[in-house]
């Protein structure tokens, strides 16, 4: 079965591919560190991992969870499954 | 985004009047003369880079045109009395960019400036076939004006030299078109083939997407241009089949190039910074 998301890295940013929904989703810079970070930890640990103010980083992680590419299970947050296409 | 291409039902079977072999695709025109007699020629140009199934075009007197392959009905629609050849000729041209299985396409225009291919992107109106004009008038070579195929393993643009549609305010914004040939003219279009045309595949340089605000040349993320392809209402991103592979070959395509975005107050300013681009390495 194939991944629900491709994944590919142009200069540091990160474009998905939602390959259910056939749509485009960009991560720029900013985003792309919240995206990474975010596997199994909880959002006051993200903050203390990231730094910045915690309403920044909730925007962000609500906006990235309605795209779809990470879910809150259990108080940690959880990234979708994806396959890289190209270098990174 | 994506879509299949539907199936109609069964092709009418009608006397094929015209049948243009060309290179890598065969399309067999039966349409009453007025219509084959004026599509033909604007399609005669196009080669098909990687072997296309037979399309069938029927035209019927009630001016309701289908496109099908292998009988089936791939597309009907009704001609309108003014502005019918710029439909037909973009279902055509739209069912032979659907039928591709390896190379990709997008919605923009392409020229080749010192062999090096310059693919020049934007909504409708942009500026994109004025853009393309004056690149070619200035000595670029013509690839295409609406379709750019794209080949993602060999990071080349090919050819696929529909004539031009010029519409009356590209020409007025034009001015002197490039040298060549009005092929055809229907409901205030010119359709115009320049002499200048690329003879083969080129490596992508650089691609520019033509914006209305802002001002110059100015880079673009990589990542943004993906995005903005993955917008087009025609592109190889929105055919389920292809939608896995179009990605990851765009984002190889897009590796090897350099990313644009243009406003320009005419399309000689925005060709000129294209060639200035193009020559600063």
């Amino acid at each position: 079965m194939s991944a629900p998301f491709l994944a590919a890295e142009l200069d540091g940013e990160v474009v998905l591919l939602d390959v259910a929904k056939a749509r485009l989703i960009h991560l720029d810079s900013a985003a792309r560190r919240v995206w990474e970070a975010c596997e199994g930890r909880t959002t006051a640990e993200m903050t203390a991992t990231l730094g910045g103010p915690e309403q920044h980083l909730a925007e962000s992680l609500r906006s990235l969870a309605d795209a779809g590419v990470l879910w809150e299970e259990d108080g940690r947050w959880r990234r979708a499954s994806l396959r890289w296409v190209g270098p990174r | 985004m994506a879509a299949c291409i539907p199936a109609l039902g069964r092709a009418p079977v009608m006397p094929a009047r015209h049948t243009l072999t060309l290179p890598g695709w065969e399309i067999r025109i039966a349409a009453p003369d007025r219509i084959a007699a004026v599509l033909a020629p604007l399609l005669t140009p196009l080669s098909a880079a990687e072997p296309l199934p037979p399309l069938e075009v029927t035209v019927a007197e009630d001016r309701l045109a289908t496109g099908a392959v292998d009988d089936r009905v791939l597309w009907s629609v009704t001609l309108p009395e003014t502005g019918w050849l710029p439909l037909l000729l973009g279902q055509v041209t739209a069912t032979g960019a659907a039928l591709l299985r390896r190379l990709l396409f997008i919605h923009a225009g392409a020229v080749t400036i010192d062999g090096r291919a310059w693919i020049v992107v934007g909504k409708s109106g942009a500026g994109k076939t004025s853009t393309v004009a004056v690149l070619v008038r200035q000595g670029a070579a013509y690839l295409t004006d609406e379709i750019t195929l794209l080949d993602p393993e060999a990071a080349t643009a090919l050819p696929f030299p529909l004539p031009m549609a010029v519409k009356p305010w590209t020409a007025q914004a034009v001015g002197t078109l490039p040298r060549g040939a009005e092929v055809a003219r229907e409901g205030g279009v010119r359709f115009y083939l320049p002499a200048a045309r690329a003879a083969g595949a080129a490596p992508v340089e650089g691609f520019v997407l033509l914006r209305p605000d802002g001002g110059g040349l100015a880079p673009l993320s990589r990542a943004e241009l993906l995005m903005v392809l993955g917008e087009q209402q025609h592109s190889s991103l929105r055919y389920a089949h292809r939608l896995e592979d179009a990605f990851a070959g765009f984002s190889h395509l897009l590796r090897v190039a350099r990313c644009y975005v243009l406003a320009a107050p005419s399309p000689a300013a925005a060709a000129e910074l294209i060639v200035a681009a193009a020559r600063c390495t």
